[in-house]
Parts: structure tokens; sequence; C-alpha cells
């Protein structure tokens, strides 16, 4: 296994026993955004349309670089 | 918490600012990624409020450093990173910083509502925050969206008037 993904799989099983720990504290007033959550469900969209762009920005300019390297 | 528009363009601006073209999409999922809690959201149109309040609990360690540096080390998964090791921990640097910037954005809503970011859990539960905005206030995207629109556009008329 590389190492990175044995970084990766302890890191994981120690987010989960943290999650667990902390699902043992579960409590009402630990609510935080149930009661307004339409703002931010609309911000998503926006979001998620800055983000694709970037990725497609990217992945243009790697082309770009890919087709300089190969002359 | 403030919406991911403020999140991402708080965190874009930043990286037009330092002019870093390198490792944006890892900082910017960061600055978005300790909100993977909001599935609760979810389980509370869909499931019973009981279940609501588990799954934001079982989430809650998102919103700690601690939380976002595991966070950030797993997540490296969705990226393509090279054989090198050092593409691996400039990655999650990057996804951790911008993690990190999330923290210090929903510190500055009011610690009566969102009950502070939880810097030294799971030491402590003590939440510490700047406590200046309402939670869900909309104001924050509208100053920093105007803000990267502007942006946006000066930077291509500059690029228009350097070619």
């Amino acid at each position: 296994m590389k190492k990175r993904n044995a970084i990766r799989l302890s890191c994981l099983a120690t987010m989960l026993i943290l999650c667990i720990y902390s699902a043992q504290g579960a409590k009402q007033s630990d609510i935080e955004y149930v009661h307004q959550p339409m703002w931010f469900v609309l911000s998503v969209p926006g979001a998620a349309y800055l983000l694709l762009s970037l990725v497609r920005s990217d992945e243009l300019a790697i082309g770009r670089k890919g087709r300089c390297r190969t002359g | 918490m403030p919406d991911w528009i403020t999140h991402l363009g708080l965190g874009w601006l930043i990286l037009e600012a330092l002019h870093r073209k390198e490792h944006r999409l890892h900082f910017l999922v960061g600055c978005i990624l300790p909100d993977v809690e909001k599935v609760y959201v979810v389980a509370g149109f869909l499931a019973s409020p009981r279940l609501e309040v588990l799954v934001q609990a079982f989430f809650e360690p998102t919103h700690t450093p601690l939380g976002a540096l595991l966070l950030s080390v797993v997540s490296t998964v969705i990226f393509s990173l090279g054989e090198e090791e050092n593409d691996f921990s400039r990655a999650v640097g990057w996804i951790f910083s911008g993690a990190m910037l999330h923290l210090a954005l929903d510190s500055f809503i009011l610690v009566e509502t969102s009950g502070g970011i939880k810097l030294l859990w799971p030491f402590s539960s003590k939440g510490f925050g700047i406590s200046l905005i309402p939670l869900g206030d909309w104001r924050p995207a509208a100053i920093v969206a105007p803000a990267c629109l502007a942006t946006a556009l000066l930077k291509r008329r500059w690029n228009r008037a350097g070619s």
C-alpha cells in the first residue's frame, strides 16, 4: 500500500472515531441551521457554478500546457 | 454560518490578491469542506428531527481544527495527485488553509446562536468566536459577490489590455 493511502486510511479511521464520540453527546440544542436552511440551500448553485467554472478553466490551462510541452 | 458564496468568493479574492494560480482548487474546496456536515439539512428534510440531531452531532468535528486537518488529508483522494509525495503534502496544506479560512469566517457568527468554534476540541468543548453577524445573514454574500464580479471584470480588462 502506498504511504499516502495509509495516511488517508488512518485519518479516516480517526475521524470516524471522533465523529462517533461526538454523536454520543447529541442533544436537541445542537441544531444550528435547521430553522433557516433556505439561504444556505440557495447559495449552493452559485458556489457549484464558481467551482465548476474554475475546474473548466484549470483543465483548459492544463490542455494549453500539454500542447506547449508536446510542441 | 456564512453561505457558500461568501466562503468561496472570499477564498477566490484572497487567491487573486496573492496571485496564486497553483492549488487554487484545493484551497477553494477546503473553503467549503467543513460544511460536509450540512448533510443533516438533507436528513432533516427526508427523515425525523431526531435523526437530524444525531447526524449533526456526528459531523460536528468537521468544524474543529483537528477535524478539518483529518478531513483535508482524507479529501485529497478526490484530486489526481502526481507520484511525488510533495504534491500530497502541498495539497493537504492548501485544503487545510481553506478549511481554516472557513472556520475563521464562521467565527464571525454570533456566539449565542452558533456556539462558537471549538478550537480545542476534543480536549475542551468551549466555543470561541468574534461574534459580529447573525446566523444566516445575507449581507456578507451581498458584499463579497459584487467584489468578485468587479475583480473578474477588472482582471479581464487588464488581460485584454496586456495582450
